[in-house]
């Protein structure tokens, strides 16, 4: 006799498909019966995704008068949205959906989290002002509900930054492209401000500025000393300046700290079948930056001189930074790639790709011991601040994407990693895993594309099996810190307990996910 | 050691850690203070028990999980729980459908909060794909729905 699942339980059970986004699945479910209906309802409508374009193949799950039709017809369906993504069109796409979204957007009165983007297929933004006014109050009005938690702006030009001003409710914040602060004195809002949890920046381009000014001159912006995670990129020396005004004003509470860096910043450039353990240093890479040997004041601006908007910033922090300041920390995630290339390679430092001799390779080892010496205090710049190094960091994960013939792989030291990684975990007693996570890197033209290719994860496979057999890595596996896999992209990561999954089983390759062996 | 009685009146000897996994029963311990009073279990047969006891003994080293999963978990926790999927887990859930539905059951009465998200997920896993006649199948939940809402249903379904 098959025992029946009460219904708090099988709502548990469609939280997983819901996290998945397996509408499929759910609407399969809501059909069954009344009952499952009821239970899935929830769950399907939690997160809408609507888009004002017209283009009809890039239609999403709803038009906006389709979503509009149900929720007018199920008024409580609506009151299940908590996250709305709103994918917005270019100008030359957009003709009369943004009217639907402006009657859609008020109905969702529950929603906690908003994602504004640009949809487009080729990097750039899109000018705030180029939305109808309508439409641009429906969505400052859905943002300044006060259930609203979190908050993205994703490549919206000229987004007005000071909508966040105030006693609101977000915990969190994610920005790329070209904001717009002002930098007006809101200091009639009163004292109230909100609490950033979070505060993720994604950018082509550098540390996004006017954020940083807007959080950390403004004083009705969200406050950011309660921050726990922080995902930020480093993509020039500038960022190396920049980001330490953030991190001061959250050393005490930051407990995730997640930077991307890009190989122009931060690699160095080594030769192969030379001295493969010395780094090959043209003039200009031979001081790799780090937060601690960074000013304590910095002067921005926003705007060219003579534009309208044109602003001068002086920012300052009490003083120079170390990253052994972060004392909650308990997760650093590093983003950084190894490049090589039998034809040439870029230089750290130019904005401009220049292209070396062949036999050469790039990666961030030598920066990522820096790095790790400034965290435990191992190395400490002479003007900083006797730091006690943060006691409470449990996993540090390296995410290498490389970018590389694989027939090149065997030529990498791996010397450099594994010094790096042994007298980091010395001097970090708090430290209970390394985990390296091994990925291709993101190609922009062929980002999608590159994730789903079997043979792609083939190459992840290999290049793993190479770490594994390093002997100076192997030492830190069989000591149980360490551990080296696939990165798994996040549409792998609800797997079938029975087996394998079947793709993996059918194109040879491991599951995408760490396998613990049985005892 | 922990005495524990199934609904069977099968007698198991537990380590006290292990036995606590449940927090029924870490209550019911704390409610009786020192005694070697068996604690019965009212709700799970033997055949259910041997499996959860299985689950327990092989997670009794696991960090706690968080009452609170936006905010307590430990990074480290969350990493685990979110990339790790263990062989032995895969295992473990390998088992047929009613025993799976008894150990949801058994894990809920116990207040075995991982064991439940867990089992859980294996049912996740074994809906997905499924067309609604099967998932009815599965819950053995016979079709409610009036022919008007019926098909009121399957519009709202076309856009999938």
């Amino acid at each position: 006799m098959q025992p029946q699942i009460p219904a708090e339980l099988l709502d548990h059970i469609f939280s997983y498909l819901g996290e998945e986004s397996d509408l499929t699945s759910l609407r399969a479910c809501a059909a069954v019966s009344e009952h499952l209906s009821h239970l899935a309802e929830p769950h399907l409508y939690h997160r809408l995704v609507l888009t004002n374009s017209e283009d009809s193949k890039r239609c999403l799950e709803f038009t906006p008068n389709e979503i509009l039709d149900i929720f007018l017809a199920h008024p409580h369906l609506a009151t299940y949205v908590r996250s709305v993504k709103l994918s917005l069109a270019s100008r030359r796409r957009v003709s009369h959906s943004d009217s639907g979204l402006v009657l859609v957007l008020p109905l969702l009165q529950h929603t906690e989290s908003v994602e504004l983007e640009y949809r487009t297929s080729t990097v750039g933004l899109l000018s705030w002002e180029s939305l109808s006014e309508e439409f641009r109050n429906a969505i400052l009005l859905l943002l300044l509900q006060s259930t609203i938690r979190e908050v993205g702006v994703y490549d919206i030009n000229n987004f007005p930054l000071q909508i966040f001003d105030g006693p609101l409710s977000l915990t969190g914040l994610s920005f790329s492209g070209e904001l717009f602060y002002a930098g007006v004195d809101l200091s009639h809002l009163g004292p109230a401000r909100s609490q950033l949890k979070s505060l993720s920046l994604f950018t082509l381009h550098g540390v996004p500025m006017e954020p940083i000014v807007w959080l950390c001159d403004s004083r009705t912006s969200p406050d950011l000393s309660q921050l726990t995670f922080l995902k930020a990129p480093i993509t020039c020396d500038i960022d190396f300046r920049i980001l330490p005004y953030i991190l001061s004003a959250c050393a005490k509470s930051l407990e995730v700290l997640e930077i991307t860096a890009w190989p122009e910043a931060v690699n160095q450039l080594y030769e192969i079948q030379e001295s493969r353990d010395s780094p090959l240093l043209s003039d200009k890479q031979d001081i790799l930056p780090i937060f601690s040997s960074q000013p304590t004041s910095l002067e921005l601006v926003m705007g060219r001189p003579s534009s309208p908007g044109y602003k001068e910033f002086l920012l300052s922090i009490p003083s120079p930074f170390t990253l052994s300041c972060l004392s909650s920390l308990k997760h650093l995630k590093l983003e950084l790639t190894v490049e090589i290339d039998v034809h040439g390679l870029r230089a750290r430092g130019q904005s401009n790709p220049v292209w070396w001799p062949s036999g050469h390779y790039s990666v961030p080892f030598g920066w990522l011991q820096m790095v790790l010496d400034d965290l435990s205090g191992i190395r400490r710049a002479p003007l900083c601040d006797p730091c006690i190094a943060p006691a409470t960091l449990e996993l540090l994960t390296l995410a290498l994407s490389f970018d590389l013939m694989l027939d090149m792989l065997s030529e990498v030291s791996w010397v450099p990693l594994a010094t790096a990684l042994s007298s980091f975990s010395s001097a970090m007693p708090s430290l209970k895993k390394i985990v390296i996570e091994i990925g291709r890197r993101p190609d922009k033209r062929a980002a999608h594309h590159l994730r789903h290719r079997p043979e792609s994860e083939k190459e992840k496979d290999m290049i793993v099996e190479v770490l594994e057999q390093d002997e100076h890595l192997r030492t830190l596996i069989e000591g149980g810190l360490l551990c080296i896999v696939r990165h798994a992209p996040k549409d792998y990561t609800l797997l079938p307990f029975s087996s394998p999954p079947q793709e993996c089983v059918e194109k040879g390759v491991r599951p995408p996910y760490l396998l613990i062996p049985a005892e | 050691m922990v005495i524990l009685i199934t609904s069977d009146n099968v007698k198991y000897v537990v380590e006290k850690d292990v036995a606590e996994l449940s927090v029924l029963v870490k209550n019911m311990l704390e409610d009786i203070g020192p005694s070697d009073e068996p604690i019965p279990l009212h709700n799970v047969t033997s055949t259910v028990f041997n499996k959860v006891l299985e689950y327990c003994i092989y997670h009794r080293n696991d960090p706690p999980p968080s009452d609170d999963d936006e905010g307590c978990a430990s990074p480290l926790h969350k990493y685990l729980a979110s990339h790790i999927c263990s062989e032995w887990d895969q295992r473990f859930f390998d088992v047929d459908q009613a025993l799976l539905f008894d150990i949801i059951l058994a894990a809920n009465y116990l207040d075995i909060k991982t064991l439940l998200d867990d089992a859980c997920k294996a049912v996740a896993h074994l809906i997905q794909g499924k067309s609604t006649e099967e998932i009815r199948g599965i819950f053995n939940i016979v079709n409610d729905f009036t022919p008007e809402e019926e098909a009121r249903v399957k519009k709202e379904n076309v856009s999938s």
